[in-house]
């Protein structure tokens, strides 16, 4: 599997789940109470996980495009030849726009599965209140299960990078309890 | 009159890979052996010296090749032409 197996689509992806893990943490302890309904919470959701995604597809292909683009410059002053209509130049193309779909789409998954209780509220099978447990628990159990996929793949304690992310969940939490509560 | 052996120099980047360059030189018409042998390894690019035989080498499709793969022919070092295959003379001194 590409994501799996390309390094740097690898890293694009667990940077992007996270951000987009802690976008909705974020927005789920900070704003969930003060928001009172769960339309309230999808709208502002949905929002992030939008813009998000954006971002990260625009932010990732104009990157990797200039990125690329050196790379192909550097090489054309060491062939002393241009590398235009090459196979580097396809095979580079194809590489920016993996990138920015994998940069678009880690971050949307990443802050779209904790607000599935939130529809779950609103189509009438669960509280409110269990709605926003149900959310920080689903963040919490993306953010160990990165963890636990990040250590397997530095061949270290699994549970060591998964609680280093559950802290960093932590973090979020408290960082945006604070703001309301000074908002407020 | 039918090119049946070619020797070239080339200078490549590290990707696509010697493999791919053989496999794919392979496949132009008219060649039927191909040899990539490494030479030498610099930072971000590689000399190749590629050997092809056949009986009727196409060389202008085998340049397109070696240059669509991204490579740059430095130097023509060999070229057999003919009915009989001749290898290149020792001079004895």
């Amino acid at each position: 599997m590409y994501v799996l197996n390309d390094p740097i689509a690898r890293r694009y992806f667990v940077m992007n789940f996270f951000d987009g893990i802690m976008t909705t943490f974020g927005m789920v302890v900070g704003g969930a109470v003060s928001i009172g309904n769960s339309l309230g919470v999808l709208r502002a959701g949905i929002g992030a996980s939008i813009a998000i995604m954006m971002s990260g597809f625009f932010g990732a292909y104009m990157s990797e495009k200039a990125e690329q683009k050196l790379e192909l410059r550097e090489l054309e002053k060491l062939l002393l030849r241009p590398l235009n209509g090459t196979i580097l130049e396809k095979r580079g193309q194809e590489k920016i726009m993996r990138l920015a779909i994998i940069d678009a789409v880690s971050p949307f998954f990443g802050a779209i599965i904790p607000i599935i209780p939130f529809f779950l509220n609103l189509w009438g099978f669960i509280s409110y209140n269990l709605a926003i447990i149900s959310s920080l628990g689903l963040s919490f159990l993306l953010l160990i299960s990165l963890g636990v996929y990040l250590g397997r793949l530095m061949d270290e304690s699994p549970w060591k990078s998964a609680l280093v992310f559950a802290i960093g969940g932590l973090i979020v939490g408290l960082l945006s309890s604070v703001f309301e509560h000074f908002i407020n | 009159m039918q090119v049946r052996k070619l020797v070239l120099d080339v200078v490549k980047p590290q990707e696509p890979s010697i493999v791919e360059y053989a496999t794919k030189l392979s496949s132009v018409e008219g060649n039927e052996g191909v040899n990539v042998s490494l030479i030498e390894v610099d930072k971000r690019v590689e000399n190749v010296r590629i050997t092809i035989q056949g009986k009727e080498i196409d060389v202008d499709k085998t340049f397109e090749a070696i240059e669509s793969l991204g490579g740059a022919i430095h130097s023509i070092d060999e070229v057999a032409s003919g009915a009989e295959m001749i290898g290149h003379a020792v001079t004895l001194e």
